[in-house]
């Protein structure tokens, strides 16, 4: 190596020691602006961090910025120097250095010149001489050998440097010095720049309750309570999951409810830019019954099946006793749980399952209740669903007597036939039958009890109970009062029990019944007299339109409808008619069953109902069509009407006949039925008087005997009353009952009676004996009076009739005589005054046919016979005028006898009707008894012209003396037979008697020709015979009739009596010897000498006797 | 000793034939009688009281009843008359005539009112005895005591009009009973069988016993 080289060595050394120097002081220099950097980087972060408090992200980039540039100029202004300084050596020519060196040490570019050339000589890049470029070396080396080339880099830092330097550290510290809170802290936060800080709010707001965890459904309150006063409105952010946001401004006091919250919420209060973190309010869900089953199971004896509801049925009925099951299914685990009543009652829920549970109750009344339920977090549900349970009352049964139904009287048989219903809802456990028997006089009445058998638990029963009252041995007048009772099957709160209505059966005593006869009686009276009224009145208004008919004038239209109207009134009437017709029909049938009717009266019913069959006849129905036709048809309206008034007023006069008939037999029957009762309290009074002798029964006969006293007051009651109702119509009558009454009066009865019962509750026989035989007495004294009062009704009325058929008898008599003169005298007079008399006499007989008319209202003893003759003589009277106009004068003289010849057989009639009148006493030829009695009389009658006839049969030749007396048989046979005719056409429908008398009259006939005639023979006698078996026959029918309604064969009870005394006749021998005589004479003589001996040896008999031995008669 | 063989022969053939006449059962008649009365009456009643008589006594009786009327010849056949009824009794002169013969050659008549026969029977009695009367029998009379005892008399089956029972009797002039009557008592309808008229089983046997003593009566006197 040469100089040059040593030299450029040590100019590169001395470069390098620059260069060294150089790097130093960039590498201070470096750090110096790196520090200036961090300083103010510091500075401006600081206050960035400080005044923005800016996002973690905004933060790290800036630092990381800062540091990058940081790191970037520490690399470049230091590390890079001081890498190069260290780690570098080996630098290549760096010829800025040289220029830079050269000029710092004044030699300007001559150093970097030479270097260059140096260099280039080095590398042969040049074309230099190497002494030149040694020389420009050596040149160069000699300037700058004394040079401290580490001098030519100076670290000198300029004032503008320093300062800059100094600023930041001073605002850094200025920082850290006035603020030193804030810079520190936001020095921290640029150390942990990753962090979110929040900025320091000027005030802070407390939140109540912050987080929170709720239940679903509850209400949160929220509350904001800022630090400082001045807060003015806050507003709150609220936003549900499950929903949307809300913000809302709050005034003081900054407050917000939140209700029935059911999903997490998040809110936040926010002031200015104060804000609250986001607190969250966290749901939990409430534990919910998702499902329940109910299960009733109903007392067994309802007979109701397990009942399973729907799911989540809970309200239900049930009955009481019922059990119910419940079961649940939870929406979240459950815990515990309990049925909850609103009684007050609780029962706990037994957990079966994770979210399960199942309840049992008893079911006693009508309640509610809910299910409330706890899950294992211990919430509760809440507002639970009430459900109801409803009680089906387990009704009460029902029972009720359905037949008889009503009150009733018992008949003979004393049987009730009892039909029983009864029902429940859920069965019949039990039926009773309770019954009393009250007579009027006991303070209180055991009721017994008999059991119903029936087919227990049966909803509906419906029984026939046939009732034996016998039993029961009730008196006349006490009545049974019963009902029915029925239990049900309800074993929860005990068979209930219902019972029906109570009914009465009553032992109708006779007053009873012949009270409620007597007021059917009198209602059927009124009825009848109402339509009767009516039926005047259509009448009444007929006449007036048949009237206006006849004047020609023309009905109007309102006319035609009223007739129309009157033709349905009088359809209706005909229909009340047939009503009451039916109803005394069914009187009758029940009076006749219980025997409170005799024969007479009876028969009187019966007769009664055949009139008012009758009153509606064929020709009122036809007629009564034809006039509602009448509207229709404009021809025969005159006619019609008339046909109808005619038909009306037969209606009327039938119906007046039929009410006065009814009025008789109330009348009638009233007084029968006081005999009646009469007689039975006298029976009554026997019996206990018998009663006495055998180990009587003292308190029974007493009261018997009470009652029988009371019957006596009663019985006195009806005879005033009786007599009081007979007093205008039948005063005989009324007199007699009134003496009846005061019979009873005078002699006490009832209170014998009542004595007599006090002594048989004593038990003092012999008092009661003497008491009860004057009681009979007395009693069968009283019969005997009101039988008195009868026959004073029957004598009245047959005086009465009788003095109406006299009057008439008389008038026809009058009317015959003065008939029979004109016959004979017409040919003295003129036409004209025949005719005038004729009329006359046509009118007299039409007058007394009106009242003979009236007569048979009151009587069935006035015969057709009658009427056909009057009829007749009307008839011919009549024609004797037709002939008169015909100037026929022996025609009309020819009906004029006739016509007598009528009168004259009406008057016979009416005088035999009367001779039987007067000829038999108790005889009103009405009834049943009185055609008895006329056929016992004429059986008896009958039986006289038969042996008559037969006496003046054996006498062969008869002297005229004998013919009389036959003429006048003939007669008496004539009569007889006319008779029979008269009874067999008021017995009209009594077929057998008819058959008889018909027979019989056909056969009087015959006998009245053979005695007329004077042809009497043996088939007369035979004929005779006939006729007597025939009336017997005919007596028979009638008295089997009788027979039958009045024979009881009931069994007797023995009488103890005295044996009558012996009075056995001794028949004398010579009686006997008479009778033998008399028998071996018998075939010799006939019978009228035959009755000669016999009467001589009776008288024979009476005067001493035949002799024994000898026969001959003795003085 | 031939002739005595004959003889006692003879007499045993002549008792036997007795025997025979006499063990030959008798039948009552019932009287048919005319006037329309139910002669009729109750069928079963002599049936009945015949059986109660062959069950209770000796006697040879025939259990069918015989039907007679008072014109017939047959009537003197028959030891014992039975008449009842209601009433309506109607004799003839000779149906009168033929009885009266008959009760006073020893017959019996036995009547019953049977409610309602006592006006005709009496009536009709008079035509046969017009001299006679009925007689009431006391209590101590025989038939009352011939074969059965009743201390009071008769005793009383039916109702009727709640009298006292009564029995009368014709006599003939030996004293003989040729009509026995009885009145207010029925005894007659106590032998009809049990269902006719519902009467207690004492009083039918009351009445059957009766019955046997006025039939004994009648066949002992």
């Amino acid at each position: 190596m040469n100089n040059t080289d040593l030299t450029y060595l040590k100019i590169a050394d001395r470069l390098a020691q620059l260069r060294r120097k150089k790097k130093i002081v960039s590498a201070y220099r470096g750090a110096f602006e790196l520090f200036v950097f961090v300083a103010c980087g510091l500075f401006f972060l600081l206050i960035f961090e400080a005044a923005l408090w800016p996002h973690a992200a905004v933060r790290i980039f800036l630092l990381s910025l800062y540091l990058i540039l940081t790191g970037f100029i520490l690399f470049k202004k230091v590390i890079r120097h001081i890498w190069s300084l260290f780690f570098r050596k080996n630098i290549p020519d760096d010829d800025t250095l040289a220029f830079e060196a050269g000029y710092k040490t004044g030699i300007k570019d001559r150093l970097v010149n030479a270097v260059q050339i140096f260099r280039d000589k080095k590398e042969q890049k040049s074309t230099t001489s190497e002494e030149f470029a040694e020389q420009a070396l050596l040149s160069v080396w000699d300037k700058i050998k004394s040079v401290d080339f580490k001098s030519l880099e100076p670290f000198n830092l300029s004032r503008t440097s320093v300062v800059s330097a100094l600023l930041p550290v001073l605002l850094n510290l200025v920082l850290f010095v006035v603020f030193p809170v804030q810079t520190e802290a936001a020095f921290k936060r640029l150390l942990l720049p990753g962090r979110n800080y929040q900025r320091p709010q000027p005030f802070f707001i407390n939140v109540d309750p912050g987080n929170i965890r709720v239940v679903e459904g509850d209400t949160v309150k929220i509350k904001a309570s800022p630090s400082v006063k001045k807060i003015r409105t806050m507003e709150l952010n609220i936003k549900q999951v499950s929903g949307s946001g809300s913000r809302v401004v709050l005034n003081h006091p900054f407050e917000y409810t939140l209700y029935n919250i059911n999903s997490k919420t998040q809110y936040f209060f926010r002031s200015g830019r104060v804000r609250t973190p986001v607190f969250v309010i966290d749901v939990q869900k409430r534990p919910v019954v998702r499902s329940l089953f109910v299960t009733l199971f109903s007392p067994l004896y309802s007979g109701i099946l397990p009942q399973k509801f729907p799911e989540n049925q809970g309200s239900f009925s049930a009955i009481t006793g019922s059990r119910a099951n419940i079961d649940i299914i939870s929406s979240k685990p459950l815990k515990s749980g309990k049925i909850n009543f609103s009684s007050g009652k609780k029962k706990q829920i037994k957990v079966t399952g994770k979210a399960s549970g199942s309840v049992k109750f008893l079911i006693t009344k009508q309640d509610n209740y809910f299910i409330s339920i706890e899950d294992t977090s211990g919430i509760i549900n809440k507002s639970p669903i009430k459900y109801e349970i409803k009680i089906i009352k387990d009704m009460p049964p029902e029972v009720e007597i359905t037949e008889p139904g009503a009150d009733t009287d018992l008949d003979e048989n004393m049987h009730l036939d009892l039909r029983i219903k009864a029902s429940d809802d859920f069965g019949v456990s039990a039926l009773l039958l309770k019954y009393g028997i009250f007579s009027g006089q006991e303070d209180s009445v055991e009721i017994f009890t008999k059991e119903i058998p029936i087919r227990k638990m049966l909803k509906e029963i419906l029984y026939n109970l046939p009732w034996d009252i016998a039993d029961l041995d009730l008196f006349p007048g006490d009545a049974v009062h019963y009902w029915v009772e029925v239990f049900d099957n309800d074993i929860i709160n005990g068979p209930k029990k219902s019972s029906s209505k109570k009914f009465i059966a009553r032992f109708p005593s006779l007053f009873d019944l012949y009270k409620s006869a007597d007021e059917e009686n009198i209602a059927f009276t009124d009825t009848l007299e109402t339509i009767l009224q009516k039926s005047s009145g259509i009448s009444e208004k007929l006449n007036k339109l048949s009237d206006d008919l006849k004047t020609g004038k023309k009905l109007t239209w309102e006319q035609e409808q009223q007739i129309k109207q009157l033709a349905e009134e009088q359809k209706r009437a005909i229909e009340d008619l047939n009503s009451v017709e039916e109803k005394i029909a069914d009187l009758t049938k029940k009076l006749e069953s219980q025997n409170m009717l005799s024969d007479e009266t009876l028969e009187k019913y019966n007769k009664l109902q055949n009139l008012m069959s009758k009153i509606d006849s064929p020709e009122l129905k036809e007629a009564l069509k034809k006039l509602a036709e009448t509207v229709e048809k404009a021809v025969d309206k005159e006619y019609k009407i008339q046909d109808f008034q005619q038909a009306q007023k037969q209606f009327e006069q039938a119906l007046d006949r039929t009410i006065a008939l009814l009025k008789e037999i109330q009348a009638e029957q009233k007084i029968e039925s006081l005999i009646r009762l009469s007689q039975d309290l006298e029976k009554r009074q026997k019996e206990i008087n018998s009663s006495l002798q055998e180990n009587p029964d003292f308190n029974e006969l007493a009261k018997r005997e009470n009652r029988i006293s009371k019957d006596s007051e009663k019985l006195q009651n009806n005879i005033e009353n009786a007599a009081e109702m007979l007093k205008e119509s039948h005063p005989g009558a009324s007199d007699s009952l009134n003496k009846a009454s005061d019979f009873i009066k005078q002699n006490r009865i009832p209170e014998i009676q009542k004595s007599m019962s006090g002594s048989l509750k004593k038990q003092d026989s012999e008092r009661s004996g003497s008491l009860g035989m004057k009681s009979s007495k007395a009693l069968n004294k009283l019969s005997s009076m009101i039988q008195q009062a009868k026959k004073s009704l029957k004598r009245y009325k047959q005086n009465a009739l009788a003095e109406s058929m006299m009057r008439a008898s008389k008038s026809l008599l009058m009317l015959s005589d003065m008939q029979e003169s004109l016959a004979e005298n017409s040919g003295s007079q003129s036409a004209k005054s025949i005719a005038g008399s004729q009329l006359s006499l046509i009118a007299g007989a039409e007058q007394i046919s009106d009242s003979l008319e009236k007569i048979s209202r009151k009587t069935f003893k006035l015969s057709a016979e009658l009427k056909k003759s009057m009829n007749q003589a009307l008839s011919q009277m009549n024609r004797s005028l037709s002939f008169l106009e015909q100037r026929n004068f022996g025609m009309m003289r020819a009906q004029q006898k006739r016509a007598t010849a009528s009168l004259n057989r009406a008057v016979i009639t009416l005088q035999q009707t009367l001779n039987q009148m007067s000829g038999k006493q108790g005889q009103t030829g009405s009834s049943l008894d009185d055609f008895m009695q006329q056929l016992e009389a004429m059986g008896e009658q009958q039986s006289m012209i038969n042996r008559m006839t037969s006496d003046l049969l054996n006498r062969g030749r008869l002297s005229l003396k004998e013919q009389a007396a036959m003429a006048r048989l003939a007669q008496k046979q004539s009569a007889l037979q006319k008779l029979a005719q008269s009874i067999a056409q008021e017995l009209d429908k009594q077929d057998d008697v008819l058959g008889s008398l018909s027979k019989i009259s056909d056969d009087m006939k015959k006998s009245e020709q053979d005695l007329k005639s004077g042809n009497i023979s043996r088939k007369t006698k035979e004929l005779q015979q006939r006729i007597l078996s025939r009336l017997l026959d005919a007596q028979k029918s009638l008295h089997t009739r009788d027979f039958s309604n009045r024979r009881t064969a009931t069994a007797g009870k023995n009488i103890l009596r005295k044996s009558p005394s012996w009075g056995v006749p001794k028949v004398s021998d010579n009686k006997k010897i008479t009778d033998d005589i008399l028998n071996s004479a018998r075939a010799r003589y006939s019978p009228e000498y035959l009755k000669l001996i016999r009467e001589y040896f009776e008288k024979l008999n009476k005067k001493g006797g035949v002799n024994d031995s000898t026969g001959s008669a003795t003085k | 000793m031939k002739k005595q063989t004959v003889y006692f022969l003879s007499a045993i053939i002549f008792l036997s034939v007795c025997r025979g006449l006499y063990a030959q059962p008798f039948s009552i008649a019932r009287v048919k009688y005319h006037g329309g009365g139910d002669w009729y009456n109750d069928p079963s009643c002599i049936p009945n009281l015949c059986r109660f008589i062959k069950k209770n006594t000796k006697i040879l009786i025939n259990e069918k009843e015989a039907q007679v009327s008072l014109d017939q010849e047959e009537l003197f056949s028959y030891p014992v008359l039975f008449l009842t009824g209601h009433g309506m009794i109607s004799f003839s002169d000779k149906e009168a005539e033929n009885l009266r013969n008959y009760l006073l050659n020893g017959g019996f008549l036995y009547a019953d009112d049977d409610y309602g026969m006592d006006k005709s029977f009496r009536r009709e009695m008079k035509k046969v005895f017009p001299e006679r009367e009925f007689t009431e029998l006391p209590f101590s009379h025989g038939i009352y005591s011939v074969k059965y005892k009743f201390k009071n008399g008769l005793p009383k089956i039916h109702e009727h009009d709640g009298k006292a029972p009564q029995g009368f009797a014709i006599f003939d002039d030996f004293g003989r009973i040729m009509v026995f009557y009885t009145y207010e008592t029925n005894i007659s309808d106590g032998w009809a069988d049990p269902e006719v008229h519902n009467d207690p089983p004492e009083k039918r046997l009351e009445a059957l016993k009766m019955g046997t003593n006025i039939v004994v009566w009648a066949l002992l006197h």
